[in-house]
This record gives structure tokens, C-alpha cells and sequence, in this order.
């Protein structure tokens, strides 16, 4: 399991859509289960602007992916780096305290 | 039988807080971490998250070691579920939603306030107080009634805190370790007492009338050597403070109760201490204060009120752990607080 | 005005003591009345101490017979000393509204009474603010009712002012409305049945309402961090 930037795979593209900007990123966790719970913790909360930010997430191969759809690039921005930094601290999180770790 | 324990995280304002109690109110550990920005500053979401970020895991780890336990011996997770800022909140948030799935843990969501009265009644040992709640986002006069923590008066507009806090800034004194401290401490060396707005509404007070008098004024008093800093710290102290015990007196005399508990951040504050103790012991009551080990937030109040609720078969389910920046204390359902008013019943029955 | 100087009329018996005043009972020229005596605070400065105990013995005073003029029943003031900080006044014989409310509250609530004293209280605060008079501390506490006739009668006018202002009339009824939730929450709403009175009896309820509305909403948005 990496969070580091290697691990995680970007792709920003233009849609033709009114949900013009999107972006999705892929975290490899090596664990269905860590994944799992990376998923459930981040997904109980929601975008605060629905309006202009959505954001999907799905689990599979214990990796778990994430798409955000925007109507700006800088909702994209200020929402996409808010949840990568929960992501990160709930992968953190894991690493520490995770079994196998030594408290 | 094993006591019950509880962990307890709160990172609701600029202060990141974990925290392991048991049931009967033993703190095993308590470790904190508080965000101080530079003076003229105040604290913003983005960056106290950041703050967070970086010391919430190495604080849990202190937290365990210092109480010698284990996440086994653990029985429920508790977190600051608002009222506050919403990024700080969510970083307590998130790590509690992770570690109730790894540790196989309950979470118990848990009011800021209700927790502020709930450990200074454990710590004080005040039974029924009427409690007033100062700090810097809050400003009530809270008394129990009918199931919940009513709110008996309040600020119509800003904190007492944050009217302090801001007043410091115009004086651009330090926010180390926070800047009613200094004010408190300033304000010992003022002679003049300067007057001010003196705004009370029933048992409710305002706060924004004497920060805008102080913000147009304070310079051209200053440049003029009209007073002191030190005079206008001491004047602040000795408007917003009888206010304060004002409304509090007031709020006695409606609900027929003797004492005083004061709780939060401006609850250290040992001039507004001072003044409230006098109030009590002209009406034959006694105050009941704490130091700022248990008045500024910490995790040790979540761990112990969430224990309270957890122990009366309440928890928080893993897809409702959400957080708020609004949270109004009378909202909560005190039912720990029920069960012993009860029970105390039954025994004078039965005696 | 010396209370002390007569014998007869010296005997204080002491009925409550208030947050600021003492409350007696006495006699004031062979009639049964109140002494009400603001006492100065210890832990107060000084000379905000003797600001406010005068501004509000002034105020007490200036309100009380300004409520009466505008046709809301409050006890007749016999006599003010602002040397002895005493006012007196007619005793009024009935309980507070409070205890009235306390009583529905345990005993179950007679609605017809509950609907005699809400609209009353409804009224008389309209016919406050339409002469703008702002009482300042409208709880249950500083409300009676006059035995016999069941008559609402308003005390405490010790933080009441003058005002025509929205503002402060929203913020008048929303210190009501939140004595009314904290203190009686097992009335049901009180206040709806109140503010119902009120629009029948203030020419100026619209504004007063809508300014409420957003003096509520301060309320609820106030975030309380820390």
C-alpha cells in the first residue's frame, strides 16, 4: 500500500458536457479490505457544492478510484485537493494503526 | 468488571486534542497541540486543518502510551461532531471513521458544548449548576431541564472569545498561548476605567457594540494618551465580565438554582472567576470553576461525554459519523442525565 | 420620601432576593406595597456600578408609568428614592406566570387559561412597542397574574427603553420566545399563540416579525467554534 505520487495516476481531460472539467486518480492499495475502508470513511462525506463539484468513487482489485466532474476548473482544484488530503490522512491512518503495526 | 474506556478526539477550533477516560471521569492521558498564529492573526479553516493534519496520529499514539492501553481495551471512539469549523472537524472525523474499522470499534458522535459541561461537572464534582459557557466561538448561559441542556441566555451576536480575540488584535498582542491570556494579564497593570457599551437583553448580551466602539477608538485614544493599553484591557475586562455574571445571576434567580459551573477557553480567566465568585456567595451558592487543563478544548471532555451517552446504549453509526458547523446544545438528548435523575428518584422513593 | 420615619410603616418583610434588588413587603400610607431596593454589586466596578443602578432605577421607574399610560396594567408607583435606590409600589396579589406555566407543565395545561393569559401577553407587549416602549426582559418570571380577575400584570421595567426601532422590538419577543423554550418547553407553543395576540394588537407587527424571522436566523447560523 503507497499513497505516494507513483501510486497515484491523474488524467484531467475538457468534456463537451456542462460538467466541463473532470479528473479521476486511482489509489493502489494492495488490500480489498484497506481500500474498503478508505472508501467508507471518505464516502459518508458528501461535496459541499453538488451543483458544481461531483465526485464518484468505487473499490475493485483493492484499489479504489475517484472521479470528480466540475463546471469550473477551480471548483475542480479546491475540491479535488481538500480530498486528497483526508485521502492521504486516512491512508496514514491505516499504515499506523493497521494491523500488523506496532503501537 | 473492567471499567469502561473511551477515546476521545477534538479538533473543532484551533486546538487538535485526543483524549482516553473512563467512566467514573479518570483522564489516563490528555495530549494536545495548539495552533498559534502570528499577533494581528486570527485562525482559518484551510490552514488549522493543515495543523491538524500533521498531529493527530502522532497525538493518538502519545495518547495510548501515556494511558498504557491498547485499541483492545478501547470501547468506543469518540468524536467532535460540531459545533466548529468544518475542515478541522472533518480531520478528527476521518481518522475515527478509519479506526473504528481496523480497531472493530464503536463511534459515539459527541456536542462540543455538551462536552465542555459534562467534564466540568466530572471535574468539579457541581451536580446541578446553572453553566456559563464561555470561549471563543460561544457565549451561553445553559442550565438542565426536561431532558436537555436548555440555553437560557446567550450573545445576540459575537463571543465573548472572539470579541476578546479580536480586541487583541488591535493591539496586535501575542496569540501565545492565546490572546485572552494577554489580555488578562495586561489588563492587571490598567488604573483607568474607561466606560464602554454596556448592552444586556434579558439574559442575553451583545458583544459587536463595544469590539466596533473599541476598533474606532482605540487608536486615536492610544495616539492621544488618553489611556494605556493596559487601561483599555482592564476596562474591556470590567464591562464584558459583569455582563457575563449578569446574565448568569439572572439566570439563577429564574431557574431557582444555587451554583455555578463557568466552562471554556475564557472560562480560565481568573478575573471573570473572581467576579462570579462574589455573585455566588452573596446569593449563599458556589462557583465552580476549572483550570485550563479541562476549560480549553481537549479530547479527554469528547471521550468521557460520548462514554456518558455510549454507556446508556447510544452510538453513532459509521455512514451517519458526519460533522457540522451548527450544533445547537439544547438539540442534544442528555439521556445519561435523565437516568440519574430517575434512579436518585426511585432511592428517595424507596428510603 | 423616608420609609423608616413611621413605625407602622417601617416593618420590611423580605419576599425575594432578585439578582439586583431586594424585594419587601410593607405598608405605604396604610396600603399593602412593595419595597423594591437595587443593591450595588461587589464584583462590578465602582462607577459602572452606580451607573447602572441608577440608570435602571430611573428607567424602572420612567417605564413602568410610561406601560400604564399606554394602557398595560403594571403596579401604581407610590414613591421613588434615588438616595436609597428604593422604589414602591402596589402589591400585587397572584402568581407569576411562571409558576402558572410550571404548574401546566406538570399538571397538564388548561387550555382555556392558557389562551386568556397568551393572548394578554400578546396584547400588552403590541401595545408596548406601538408606543415605543422596549421592556427589555420579558421572561415569565416578571409577569403576574392579579388574583380574582386573572389580569396580566408586567414588573421589572429595570432594563426597559424607549425605542422604535424593529431591531429591538424582534429582539424584545425573541428573548420571550427563548425564556418560553427553556423554561417551558412542555407548554407546547406558547409563543405562537402569543405572537398571534400580538399581530392583533401592534399596528407595526409586519416589520417587527420579519425583523424577528432574521434575529432568529442569527441565531441558528451563528457557527460557535471553540
Amino acid at each position: 500500500m503507497d499513497a505516494s505520487a507513483s501510486a497515484i495516476s491523474i488524467d484531467c481531460k475538457t468534456l463537451p458536457s456542462h460538467w466541463d472539467f473532470s479528473c479521476d486518480f486511482e489509489v493502489d492499495y494492495e488490500s480489498e479490505e484497506n481500500a474498503q475502508i478508505v472508501y467508507s470513511a471518505l464516502a459518508v462525506d458528501k461535496e459541499l457544492q453538488p451543483d458544481k463539484v461531483k465526485r464518484q468513487m468505487t473499490v475493485s482489485n483493492g484499489k479504489l478510484s475517484v472521479h470528480f466532474e466540475a463546471v469550473e476548473a477551480r471548483f475542480l482544484r479546491a475540491s479535488f485537493s481538500a480530498f486528497v488530503d483526508v485521502l492521504t490522512l486516512a491512508t496514514k491512518t491505516i499504515e499506523e494503526f493497521g494491523q500488523g503495526t506496532e503501537l | 468488571m473492567k471499567k469502561m474506556i473511551a477515546l476521545g478526539f477534538e479538533g473543532s477550533a484551533n486546538k487538535i486534542g485526543v483524549g482516553v477516560v473512563t467512566l467514573d471521569g479518570s483522564i489516563l492521558s490528555n495530549p494536545r497541540h495548539t495552533y498559534v498564529t502570528p499577533p494581528g492573526q486570527g485562525f482559518l479553516p484551510r490552514e488549522t486543518a493543515q495543523h491538524h493534519l500533521q498531529h493527530i496520529l502522532p497525538l493518538i499514539k502519545s495518547a495510548l502510551k501515556t494511558a498504557q492501553i491498547t485499541p483492545n481495551d478501547i470501547d468506543c471512539l469518540c468524536y467532535t461532531k460540531g459545533p466548529g469549523m468544518g475542515a478541522p472537524l472533518q480531520v478528527a472525523t476521518v481518522v475515527v471513521r478509519v479506526l473504528s474499522q481496523l480497531w472493530k470499534k464503536p463511534i459515539v458522535a459527541v456536542n462540543h458544548c455538551v462536552a465542555h459541561i459534562e467534564m466540568g461537572r466530572v471535574v468539579t464534582g457541581a451536580d446541578d449548576p446553572v453553566v456559563l459557557y464561555v470561549s471563543g466561538g460561544n457565549t451561553q448561559v445553559i442550565a438542565y431541564s426536561e431532558g436537555r441542556y436548555r440555553i437560557f441566555g446567550e450573545t445576540i451576536d459575537i463571543a465573548v472569545g472572539n470579541c476578546l480575540d479580536r480586541f487583541a488584535r488591535v493591539l496586535t498582542l501575542s496569540n501565545d498561548p492565546n490572546p485572552g491570556y494577554n489580555i488578562e494579564q495586561l489588563a492587571k497593570k490598567g488604573e483607568k476605567f474607561i466606560d464602554l457599551p454596556y448592552v444586556v437583553k434579558g439574559m442575553d448580551v451583545s458583544f459587536s457594540g463595544i469590539l466596533s466602539y473599541l476598533e474606532a477608538t482605540a487608536e486615536e485614544k492610544l495616539k492621544n494618551n488618553e489611556c494605556t493599553p493596559a487601561d483599555l484591557c482592564y476596562s474591556l475586562q470590567e464591562t464584558v465580565f459583569p455582563m457575563l455574571v449578569e446574565i448568569t445571576e439572572r439566570a439563577m434567580a429564574h431557574c431557582d438554582k444555587k451554583d455555578v459551573l463557568i466552562v471554556g477557553g475564557v472560562g480560565c480567566n481568573e478575573r471573570l472567576q473572581e467576579m462570579m465568585r462574589i455573585m455566588c456567595s452573596e446569593r449563599g451558592g458556589r462557583l465552580f470553576a476549572t483550570d485550563d487543563r479541562y476549560c480549553i478544548d481537549n479530547g479527554a471532555m469528547i471521550a468521557y461525554t460520548g462514554l456518558l451517552a455510549y454507556a446508556n446504549g447510544m452510538s453513532t453509526l459509521l455512514e451517519e459519523s458526519t460533522f457540522t458547523q451548527r450544533f445547537r446544545t439544547d438539540e442534544v438528548l442528555a439521556i445519561w442525565r435523565e437516568k440519574i435523575e430517575s434512579s436518585n428518584g426511585l432511592m428517595e422513593k424507596s428510603v | 420620601m423616608e420609609i423608616k420615619a413611621d413605625g407602622k410603616e417601617g416593618s420590611l418583610i423580605l419576599l425575594k432576593q432578585g439578582a439586583e434588588a431586594r424585594v419587601f413587603e410593607s405598608t405605604f400610607v396604610g396600603r399593602k406595597s412593595i419595597v423594591k431596593e437595587r443593591f450595588s454589586k461587589k464584583y462590578r466596578h465602582p462607577s459602572l456600578d452606580s451607573k447602572l443602578t441608577l440608570r435602571r432605577l430611573n428607567a424602572e421607574a420612567r417605564c413602568m408609568t410610561k406601560a400604564r399610560r399606554l394602557g398595560v396594567c403594571t403596579p401604581v408607583l407610590y414613591a421613588v428614592d434615588p438616595v436609597l435606590h428604593t422604589l414602591i409600589f402596589e402589591y400585587v396579589e397572584g402568581p407569576s406566570v411562571k409558576d402558572v406555566f410550571l404548574e401546566f407543565g406538570s399538571n397538564g395545561v388548561v387550555e382555556e387559561r392558557m389562551d386568556h393569559i397568551a393572548v394578554q401577553i400578546g396584547d400588552a407587549i403590541g401595545k408596548l412597542h406601538d408606543g415605543g416602549l422596549i421592556h427589555g426582559d420579558l421572561t415569565t418570571s416578571n409577569m403576574l397574574i392579579r388574583d380574582n380577575t386573572n389580569q396580566l400584570v408586567l414588573i421589572d421595567f429595570g432594563l426597559s427603553f424607549t425605542s422604535t426601532l424593529p431591531e429591538d422590538k424582534a429582539v424584545d419577543l425573541y428573548v420571550l420566545e427563548r425564556a418560553l423554550l427553556s423554561m417551558h418547553s412542555s407548554c407546547g407553543n406558547v409563543m405562537d399563540r402569543i405572537l398571534a395576540a400580538y399581530r392583533k394588537s401592534s399596528k407595526q407587527w409586519s416589520s417587527t416579525l420579519n425583523k424577528l424571522a432574521q434575529v432568529r436566523q442569527r441565531g441558528r447560523k451563528r457557527t460557535m467554534i471553540g
